[in-house]
This record gives structure tokens, C-alpha cells and sequence, in this order.
């Protein structure tokens, strides 16, 4: 049990790792009457080829599987529905699946150790009948024909699927039709007894409550249960090969107008620099390069050559052997060829003064200050570091502050933009 | 959390002093009279001045001061009733945890963009105008491509009343055509010569300085009390529902019944309604357990209330072959709860979602503001009095509101593409 500190932001958090191998992540906000919980498993939608637990051979399980167990676990043997307990004290619960995670989560103001108990039980005691799982397909089907209908969700799935060969993200969330009906209850059960065991899952809690009180309930709640041992989850292991899978692309859906999402692929070892600067530099670099603030963007949008501002994201894929930086950068224009021409010029000129640097440093700084804010965005602010550097460590902190401009430097020169894949999103018509 | 009250040049000025959060949080009001014809106007005045000033006259000049002042945060909006309230909303980091004197840069900047505006003579820039009109041509182009947002639109545009939300607040791209640089400045001219203005301000500061500020950047105010905001009641009763299925290039289709509520009262309006929403409508509410649990119809379905404009509009996503049966299961929950068909369990989880999302006002700026502009514009109960006004609903009230439910309109947007 230890605490991590963050000085500067005036936070901290309890972190504690049981018995059962659950990892537990206490964060107080003290004058605050809400609170907000999240339990989640390193299981998504990649997660398909595995050794189930007690098995011997790798089994291959229709896309979607992580998503549907998601959905029956709400179900419960008593007949009350985990929907139907939460409602009694107005308390929100819900949970989501992606790539990567499931996410079990609540929100509320009353009954907070009542309620902490009863998330960690739904999750951990499913009820999965023949009956039951037969009857969500039909659910499950039409969020799937509703993700269909949405051009910017397939529009992602086609950029990530056109970026990787071996990771398969040929493969949705939601899983297709055909794949959603051809999953069995005992599939279900495979996956569950594989991946939902306490040392494949975390718990994080952002509460009024001080902290060892919080890590009571739940260490009274983990006693007085029995886990198998674990042995090491064997997933498929992907390697991942350094070249995109497919450079251009283009996917007709139902919109009026078009735009194209270029990417760029770069291995992490090329950057002699932990996440934090590689993530924040690559950030800043775009921001004061092609962002909404940068003459390139502004002159395209005076001339009309594009319709609304360039967005862009930075990533990591730590899926494979090899792990990648990713950038995506999106533009809303009826002429990809001229502006991706132009875009490439103005990514390889790698210049920022170190007035600019220090003031788009700002944004960094204050973001998180803006989070921090609401019990949500506390939460957010906390699940999304812990999953973008798979740890918490205060001196993150301290890196946002004191990345410094020469670091800066050595790192942008590092970046090479000739990775790419890029996919046109286009009317039917 | 209480507040003090000030008037500064005739403006009333409410401060809402707490350290609890690490930024302060501004929302300046205005009230004025408005007509469904200006919506176009008033969203692309909302564009235009977030674009530039008069000291920032490109977007790039007024990002880098934005940068600068520690990436604040601002906006504008509009809600609607009898009267427009525009409210114009500032977020900043407190200069304890920046520099010193930048409370004061980040407000002065602020009343820049409401009070100076990027002009030339008597008009607007052309420039920055155009570029906001491209936005909006933008952002209705991206309209056509949601089919939620299509099939919400045009059945509400069946509604046979005559209510703002018949109208697309967020306008359209004819009256758009019609606007230009100098139309648009007269516009704003107007709404700043006739609104009430008023400003609610919380945070941790002192009130002498903020006074100060505010004295230093408001102007006099001239309409003080002038506007008073009301809801919408419909006396008219619907004998001959509008029923209409149209084609679209979509998997799914989206199927949406709206009522009308006839004779609402302020009781019913304000905590009844929302709890006859939460019952029929809400999370694992009657429609949720009957539509998607019980026959697997529906991914989602949801209520909503409108309660200023005594509207309750039912939405879902279904396959097209559903829609008699999705119909006949809405009609009959509704029927159940006319029927004083409710558990206990049903009404007081309803009571407790209500209850418990009043309770987390306290912990978000934005919306303790909204609670005061609530009390003090709406004239609507402070949360203590709501919480105890919503323990009071009963059963009867429940179901003698959804006695007042009159279907206006069915609609279904049929998606081809199965």
C-alpha cells in the first residue's frame, strides 16, 4: 500500500494491490457528495484468440464476445436486474467495452458502501443461461445495425484496420451479425473464467470518503470470497510488423461531405524518451504546426480548401511485440490530393520557436486542472493516465511541467512521417 | 452554497464564493424578446463573435491570447422560451495556481468578445463572417448525415401547436443565404440595446476586486426586469393524430411518438412531470423493460420532457417490421400508468434518481450557476424546496398528469438498407 502524490495539483492517490492479485486505485475529493467507481478487466474486442483457462489449445471466439459478456452481466439470479438495485438510491450505473477494456462503472450520492459492494458482486457472479444469452442477441443485433448507420464509427474501425496487419482489428467491438448470433454460453463462460479472475481486473474509486476506509470495504468484500489460482493469461501473441497494412483507402458512406484521416505509424524505439515527452511533444509540435491556431490551417479555411478546423490525436498500440506511436490527423475537404500534398510539406519542416513551446505548454498544464474539477473528470483524468502509461507514477506530473524545450527537440527530429495510411471518407453518390 | 447580491450600473449581480473548485466560473445573461424567424441569426451571431474582437481580429490572434490567459475556456448560448436568454459563459484557472492579475486579463478579455466585436463602419468583417457562415453550411451538411437528428426534426416539425420547438433552433441554410455582414451587426446592435442583462459569478475571490472588474467592464443596463420567462401551455386538444413513415438510406430505423400535455400546471410541470418521464421513459423504466428487455425490440428507448413547452417525445431505434408492435407496447405503458399501474418501487426510484442528480449539483460549477439562474430567472424553487416538493408526488399525480398525455404525432424514419 503506498500513496502517490501530486504536489503541485494539491491530489493524491492510495494504491493497494490484495491478496486475490486486484489491483485498487483511491483517490479523495473531500469536499465533493457524489463519488464514482470503476471496475475493469484488460479484456476488449482484440481479445478473441486465447488459451481458455484450463485448456490447453488456443480457441478462436466470434468477434464481439467481450461486448456481449459485458451486456449479461447485468443479469442477476435473484431476477432483480443490476439496473433495478441502482435505481432504488438514483444511483447511475453502466459499463463499455473497446479495443482493449471493459468497464464496469457507478455514479451516485447515496449508499456508497452498499453500493461499492454490489458492483464488485454483479461483476463478479454471473448468470448465464442458455435462455438468456439467446435473448440478448436481438439487442445486440440492432446496436449493431445502429453502429452501421454511424459513418464515424466506420470510419474509425477502417483507419485502424487499415493501420495494422497482424493486430486484428479487422475485427469490431460489437462484433458483426453473423458473429453475434454464433456466440454460445459456454463461450461466454470460457471468457469469463479466463479473464474477469481479480489479478486480470482493477478498481478504481474517486470519493468524498478517506481512503482506508474506502480500501476496508473492499478488502472485507474480497475476503469473504474464493478465487482458483491464476496462471498467466496466454493470449495470441501479435508481432506486428512495422509497415502499414494498407496506404490509401477509400470508404463510401451515407455523409454529405468528405474528409480523410492520414495516420502515421512510427515504432517507440525510435524514440530514445518515455510516453509522457514522446506523447505531449508530438501534441504540442501539431498543435503550433497544423492546428486549429496555425496559419496552414487558417489560410486552407480563408481559402476554402477546407470546411472546419484540422483535428488530430496521438496514440499508443501496445498490443503487439512491437509497440507504435500513432498520429491521425483528420481534414474535412472535397480535395485530398492538394491538401494532403501540402500537409506533408508542412509536417517535415520541424520548426517551433521556444516562446510557442512554452505557451502550448500551458494548455497541457491546465487541462488537468479543468479535470479535476468534477468527480468525473478526476476519474478521467485518473483512468486515462493509468491506461495511457499502465501505471501511476507522480513523477508524470513533474514531466508535463519540465519537459523542456531541448527535449523537445530531440524528439520532433526523431519523428518520421513516411509510415502512412490514409483512408478517404466519401458520399455515396 | 449561498450568494450575495450586488447591483453594478443597474445589473444584477449575484456571487457564489467557494474554494472548492480550482477555477471561476462566469455566466453573463441576456434577456430579450425573439422570433422564430431570427434562429439562423442567433446562431451565427453565437459563431461569428467567438471568432474574433475588435483587439483580435483574426481567429488566430484571439487563440493566442486564449493560450496565453492559460487556454480559458468560453462559449455562448441560447435557450428558449417566451424569451430568448443568451448566455454568454467564461471559465478560467484561478490566478492562484497561474499569475497574479490574470483574473482580472481573463474578464477583461471576456466582455471584449460580448461588448467589441470585430466590425468595420457599421457592419461586421466580412471575412470572419463568411468563415462562420461556412460553418454553419457545415454543420447543417453534418445534420443530414445523423439519422437521429433527422427523424427527431422532422417529426417535431408534424407537431400540430405552434411552439419554438417546431423550429430548428440551430437554423437552416436558406434563411442563412439571406444574412449579411451588416444585417447581422444590426442584429447584435439590438439585442445589446434591449436586453435585460444579469451575472452570476462563481468561484473563490474577493467581492471587492470582482466588483471592481465587473464595474470597470459592464454597461448600464436599461431593461431591468424588463422580460419575464414563461413556459408554454396547450389547451388545444389532438383528436386526429398525424401519422407519417418516410424512406432513408439507413440499417436501422428510428420510430418517435410525441405528446402533448394539455393543461399542465406549475406543480405538474415541475415535479410530476419529471417523474412520470423517469417511470415511463427513464433507465430500466417501463419502456426500457417492456421494449428491449422483455421482446428484444429495441437497443434503446427513451422519454424526454419538455416541460416549458408541455411536450413529452418517446424515441427509439427499431427494425422497421416492429413499428405496430413497438406502437402498441408505448400505448400500452402509458395505458398502465393511467391505470395507476405504478409499484412503490417504480415511483420512489424515480423519486431517488431525481433527488440524487439534485444533490450532485454542488459538485460542478456550471450547474450550481444553472440552479441559481433557475431560482432567480425561472423563478423556480431553490434544490432543498425541490427535494422536498418531489417527496411529496403521488401515485394519483402521477397518473392523472398521464391523463393529459395527447399523441400528436407518430413517425417512423424506415431505414431501407436491411
Amino acid at each position: 500500500m503506498k500513496y502517490i502524490e501530486y504536489k503541485e495539483i494539491n491530489e493524491k492517490v492510495l494504491t493497494h494491490k490484495l491478496e486475490n492479485g486486484l489491483e485498487v486505485f483511491i483517490l479523495r475529493k473531500k469536499d465533493y457528495n457524489s463519488y464514482e467507481a470503476r471496475f475493469f478487466t484488460n479484456f476488449g474486442g482484440l481479445d478473441i484468440e486465447f488459451v481458455p483457462k484450463g485448456e490447453k489449445n488456443f480457441k478462436k471466439m466470434p468477434a464481439g464476445i467481450a461486448h456481449f459478456l459485458e451486456h449479461k452481466l447485468f443479469e442477476q439470479k435473484s431476477g432483480e436486474a443490476v439496473f433495478e438495485f441502482y435505481k432504488k438510491s438514483g444511483t447511475y450505473v453502466n459499463a463499455f467495452t473497446n479495443y482493449k477494456k471493459t468497464c464496469y462503472h457507478i455514479n451516485g450520492v447515496k449508499n456508497f458502501k452498499k453500493n461499492l459492494n454490489y458492483l464488485l458482486d454483479f461483476v463478479q457472479e454471473p448468470y448465464l443461461t442458455d435462455k438468456n444469452v439467446e435473448k440478448e442477441k436481438g439487442i445486440i443485433i440492432e446496436e449493431a445495425k445502429m453502429n452501421l448507420d454511424d459513418p464515424d464509427r466506420l470510419f474509425i474501425e477502417r483507419i485502424l484496420k487499415n493501420i495494422f496487419t497482424d493486430i486484428p482489428y479487422e475485427n469490431t467491438v460489437v462484433g458483426s451479425i453473423e458473429d453475434i448470433k454464433n456466440i454460445t454460453k459456454e463461450d461466454l463462460l470460457k471468457c469469463y473464467n479466463t479473464f474477469y479472475h481479480p489479478s486480470n481486473m482493477k478498481l478504481m474509486v474517486v470519493s468524498p470518503y478517506e481512503e482506508k476506509e474506502v480500501l476496508k470495504i473492499i478488502e472485507d468484500n474480497q475476503k469473504s470470497k474464493k478465487f482458483e489460482k491464476q496462471n498467466e493469461i496466454i493470449k495470441k501473441e501479435y508481432k506486428e510488423k512495422e509497415e502499414v497494412n494498407v496506404s490509401y483507402d477509400t470508404l463510401k458512406a451515407d455523409v454529405k461531405e468528405k474528409r480523410f484521416c492520414y495516420s502515421i505509424k512510427m515504432n517507440i524505439n525510435k524514440f530514445n524518451a518515455n510516453k509522457i515527452e514522446i506523447y505531449d511533444s508530438i501534441g504540442i509540435y501539431l498543435s503550433f504546426l497544423i492546428g486549429s491556431l496555425s496559419e496552414f490551417n487558417l489560410n486552407l479555411k480563408k481559402k476554402g480548401i477546407i470546411r472546419r478546423n484540422i483535428s488530430y490525436s496521438v496514440s499508443f498500440e501496445d498490443k503487439g511485440k512491437e509497440k507504435y506511436v500513432l498520429i491521425h490527423i483528420y481534414i474535412n475537404t472535397d480535395n485530398e490530393k492538394e491538401v494532403i500534398k501540402l500537409l506533408e510539406k508542412e509536417l517535415s519542416k520541424k520548426e517551433i520557436n521556444e516562446k510557442d513551446f512554452n505557451d502550448f505548454k500551458k494548455i497541457i498544464i491546465s487541462s488537468i486542472f479543468f479535470n479535476l474539477n468534477t468527480i468525473s473528470g478526476t476519474m478521467g483524468f485518473l483512468y486515462g493516465t493509468y491506461n495511457f502509461l499502465g501505471e501511476l507514477d507522480s513523477k508524470y506530473f513533474d514531466i508535463e511541467k519540465n519537459l523542456t524545450f531541448d527535449k523537445f527537440k530531440n524528439i520532433i527530429k526523431q519523428l518520421d512521417l513516411t509510415n502512412k495510411s490514409i483512408v478517404i471518407l466519401e458520399p455515396k453518390e | 452554497m449561498e450568494y450575495k447580491k450586488y447591483n453594478i450600473k443597474n445589473v444584477d449581480v449575484y456571487f457564489i464564493k467557494t474554494d472548492k473548485f480550482k477555477t471561476i466560473k462566469m455566466d453573463v445573461l441576456f434577456l430579450n424578446d425573439y422570433d422564430v424567424k431570427d434562429f439562423t441569426k442567433h446562431k451565427l451571431l453565437q459563431n461569428y463573435l467567438c471568432r474574433s474582437t475588435n483587439n483580435f481580429k483574426t481567429e488566430i490572434k484571439l487563440q493566442r491570447e486564449i493560450l496565453s490567459l492559460y487556454d480559458l475556456g468560453y462559449g455562448i448560448s441560447n435557450n428558449y422560451l417566451n424569451v430568448n436568454i443568451k448566455s454568454f459563459n467564461l471559465n478560467f484557472l484561478n490566478e492562484k495556481y497561474t499569475e497574479k492579475g490574470m483574473n482580472e486579463k481573463s474578464i477583461d478579455f471576456f466582455f471584449d468578445l460580448i461588448y467589441n466585436p470585430n466590425k468595420n463602419n457599421n457592419s461586421f468583417d466580412e471575412e470572419n463572417f463568411n468563415l462562420s457562415k461556412k460553418v454553419l453550411e457545415s454543420m447543417y451538411k453534418r445534420q443530414l448525415e445523423d439519422s437521429n437528428y433527422q427523424a427527431e426534426r422532422n417529426s417535431i416539425s408534424l407537431i400540430t401547436s405552434d411552439l419554438p420547438i417546431k423550429y430548428d433552433s440551430t437554423g437552416n441554410f436558406e434563411d442563412l443565404s439571406k444574412i449579411t455582414p451588416k444585417s447581422l451587426y444590426n442584429f447584435y446592435k439590438k439585442i445589446i440595446k434591449e436586453s435585460d442583462v444579469k451575472v452570476f459569478v462563481i468561484g473563490d475571490f474577493s467581492d471587492e476586486e470582482m466588483i471592481k472588474i465587473l464595474d470597470k467592464n459592464l454597461k448600464e443596463n436599461k431593461n431591468k426586469d424588463k422580460y419575464i420567462p414563461k413556459g408554454f401551455k396547450i389547451t388545444k386538444k389532438t383528436d386526429n393524430p398525424v401519422e407519417k413513415i418516410e424512406n432513408a438510406n439507413y440499417n436501422q430505423s428510428i420510430f418517435i411518438m410525441i405528446y402533448k400535455i394539455l393543461n399542465i400546471t406549475e406543480r405538474e410541470k415541475n415535479y410530476v412531470l419529471p417523474i412520470l418521464n423517469e417511470i415511463l421513459g427513464g433507465s430500466n423504466s417501463k419502456l426500457f423493460k417492456n421494449v428491449r428487455e422483455k421482446n428484444s425490440l429495441a437497443y434503446y428507448i427513451y422519454s424526454t420532457r419538455i416541460g416549458f413547452q408541455s411536450t413529452l417525445i418517446i424515441e427509439s431505434g427499431i427494425s422497421k417490421e416492429n413499428f405496430e408492435k413497438v406502437k402498441e407496447i408505448v400505448i400500452g405503458q402509458i395505458d398502465e400508468i393511467k391505470n395507476k399501474n405504478i409499484t412503490n418501487k417504480e415511483l420512489n426510484s424515480a423519486k431517488e434518481k431525481i433527488k440524487s442528480n439534485v444533490l450532485k449539483i454542488d459538485d460542478n460549477q456550471g450547474r450550481i450557476l444553472n440552479d441559481y439562474e433557475s431560482e432567480i430567472i425561472y423563478k423556480l424553487k431553490n434544490s432543498k424546496e425541490f427535494i422536498k416538493q418531489i417527496e411529496s408526488v403521488t401515485k394519483e399525480e402521477v397518473a392523472s398528469l398521464s391523463n393529459k398525455l395527447n399523441l400528436d404525432v407518430t413517425y417512423m424514419l424506415k431505414g431501407v438498407n436491411e
